[in-house]
């Protein structure tokens, strides 16, 4: 995979157009869950894709270090749907079952444990656990700090842990 | 904390397995993109018009007044860094920078006034004056090229006056005001050489039968000046004995007198000797080209009061008239203006003892100074020989020598007799001028060092009224310069 991305930076850096696409869907399918345990609605991931991988097309003349294109990607990504989530919700709150209507509601225990938590708690979860990510590269993506990423991860468990026990 | 937490990896992967993206997210992307780029295109073509607009622009400003009346880009800018140091120094000088910055540039109160009294606002005028200066020009000039339109880049660059002159100038203008605000007197302004007309006010340092020294300025005491204080006559011995009991002040009207080596000679018209330096105006002087102007000074004009006075004439010399009905001495002198019914313009021998005037004074301190008279008595031609001057001798005189000087605005001129004494001698309307020839000539045809014979009668003064002067030598000369080709 990482070899395999290597090649094709190079070849997006090198201005072939179509490794671009190439680009698109080695990291597409990250992206989306990780924006997905975020925002919690296919049309706002995919919105936030769509803008995500705009960005990135306009920088892909200085892409050239395949271990940092994953990580700017989701950072982009991170940035814009925490953009459209200010849009949508206005007030800071962890996201009720009633905020979500008219979206995909998530089935099942860890689903509704999920919805649960705090968006920020989310997306922390769904990075380290969901895309394997660092500590470190959660605090450059969120551009928190190493205490926080640690607390929210924390609690996150101890919430899902909570719900998946007791059922509440 | 470690990935290795395989519980809640696989309960989170077991959750979102089913979460991929949708099989047009791709085409969505890729349409996003090309819009972007069809977007920026246009943006960038746009852009580029925008830049390559301005550099065109830019680049002929350059060399092409674009900016109309106010020039070239450099020219505007040269004029926008000007403009910002003017505005820099009227803020500094607070009350009347035009004025200040005259007086630090040296300039004449006349030419002072001209901006003053021009629509000019205080900046522009520091701004006139300064350009003037730097570029020998008249600021009447400068104000004209203002006045149809152009902008100061452009009059700064038709008169040669470069950014680096008016910021000289302008360090030149803020060093006076810091002297003038460490309590020091400024110098004297030094009239420029676009008058003849002097007025100096400050104290007297010293004083002889022939010469009055006033802020530094020494004078030159005709047998016609006119010495007054307390609004009545004062002899140069009375002033002599009163500086040895302390400090005396005085306002001198004078006149430059330019002889042919190109040494300039001041003679007191009118000197008034004042106790304090109270009335006595900061060390002036004005250069005047113009006759219209009597009062000698702005700073007196403005507080001076100007009246219309009519009656008969009970005392007229050259230098005083006094009129019934009025009490004051009303001086005369080279910037009084005549006239006479059936004359039109003449000057003031042609005002005789009982003749019905009417004068336009204006009293500066004590004095009333003659502005305008109106002799409303009609001309009558006489006999040039006869004597008209009830004041004079009636005795007519021959006189041969040479010509020491002339004075244009008073008509007068001094002659250096055959018996080696300096006359005065004055040219009125009557007076016929004749060459060699008995061809008849006019006063400008007149120059220096030409040998004359003079028939006239001698005034109270001791001045000689001109019956006819007749040239030995040659008068064809120049008219105005002298030294012209034939």
């Amino acid at each position: 995979m990482d070899d395999e991305l290597k090649a094709v930076v190079a070849r997006v850096h090198a201005g072939e157009e179509p490794a671009f696409d190439d680009l698109y869907h080695l990291t597409v399918r990250q992206l989306y869950k990780t924006l997905y345990t975020y925002l919690m609605t296919r049309e706002d991931v995919e919105d936030v894709v769509q803008e995500a991988y705009l960005k990135l097309y306009q920088v892909r003349r200085k892409l050239d270090d395949t271990r940092s294109v994953p990580v700017y990607l989701r950072t982009i990504a991170i940035n814009c749907a925490r953009r459209k989530f200010r849009r949508i919700h206005p007030v800071r709150a962890p996201i009720e079952e009633d905020d979500v209507s008219g979206t995909e509601t998530m089935k099942g225990v860890v689903r509704e444990a999920l919805q649960k938590l705090s968006p920020a708690d989310r997306l922390v979860m769904g990075l380290f656990y969901g895309d394997q990510t660092s500590i470190q590269d959660i605090c450059r993506m969120t551009g928190e700090k190493e205490g926080t990423v640690k607390s929210r991860l924390s609690r996150a468990r101890e919430r899902l842990r909570e719900v998946i026990d007791h059922g509440t | 904390m470690e990935h290795n937490d395989r519980e809640y990896t696989d309960m989170l992967n077991n959750e979102l397995k089913d979460i991929e993206p949708g099989a047009g997210l791709h085409s969505k992307v890729r349409d996003g993109i090309a819009r972007n780029v069809i977007h920026m295109r246009r943006r960038n073509t746009a852009l580029g018009a925008v830049v390559i607009a301005v550099i065109l622009t830019m680049g002929l400003s350059a060399v092409t007044p674009v900016f109309g009346r106010n020039g070239t880009l450099p020219q505007v800018i040269t004029a926008m860094a000007a403009e910002r140091q003017a505005k820099k120094i009227s803020k500094t000088q607070g009350k009347s920078p035009v004025e200040q910055t005259g007086t630090a540039l040296q300039t004449s109160v006349t030419t002072v006034k001209t901006v003053s009294d021009s629509a000019l606002s205080e900046t522009d005028g520091v701004l006139a004056l300064v350009i003037a200066n730097k570029s020998g020009t008249l600021v009447a000039d400068v104000l004209k090229l203002r006045a149809t339109g152009l902008g100061w880049g452009r009059i700064m660059a038709q008169l040669n006056v470069s950014g680096r002159d008016i910021g000289k100038a302008m360090s030149q203008v803020k060093a006076a005001a810091k002297t003038k605000g460490q309590g020091e007197n400024p110098k004297p302004a030094v009239s420029n050489t676009d008058g003849n007309k002097i007025v100096v006010n400050g104290e007297i340092t010293g004083v002889s039968t022939t010469l009055i020294t006033v802020a530094a300025k020494t004078f030159v005491i005709a047998p016609t000046t006119q010495l007054k204080y307390q609004g009545k006559a004062i002899t140069t011995t009375e002033i002599a004995a009163k500086l040895l009991t302390g400090k005396f002040y005085a306002t001198v009207q004078g006149t430059k007198q330019v002889n042919t080596i190109n040494t300039t000679t001041l003679l007191a018209n009118v000197i008034i000797v004042q106790d304090t330096a109270e009335q006595a105006n900061p060390s002036n002087e004005q250069a005047n080209p113009s006759n219209e102007q009597a009062n000698p000074s702005n700073e007196q004009a403005a507080v001076s009061n100007e009246q219309q006075k009519r009656g008969k004439v009970t005392v007229v010399t050259a230098t005083v008239l006094h009129i019934d009905g009025f009490a004051n001495d009303i001086i005369l002198n080279a910037d009084t203006k005549v006239e006479q019914v059936g004359a039109g313009t003449t000057n003031i021998a042609a005002i005789k003892l009982g003749q019905t005037v009417q004068v336009h004074v204006i009293l500066s301190g004590t004095t009333y100074t003659a502005q305008q008279v109106h002799i409303e008595d009609a001309y009558v031609k006489t006999d040039t020989t006869a004597n008209e001057n009830q004041t004079t001798n009636s005795a007519v005189t021959t006189w041969q020598g040479t010509i020491a000087a002339i004075f244009p605005l008073n008509n007068s001129i001094t002659v250096t007799t055959d018996a080696n004494s300096l006359l005065v001698f004055r040219i009125t309307a009557t007076s016929v001028l004749q060459n060699a020839s008995h061809k008849s000539f006019l006063f400008a045809n007149l120059a220096v060092d030409q040998k004359v014979t003079i028939t006239g009668t001698t005034l109270t003064d001791n001045s000689v009224e001109v019956v006819k002067l007749t040239t030995t030598t040659s008068t064809s000369v120049n008219p105005g310069k002298g030294k012209g080709k034939h």
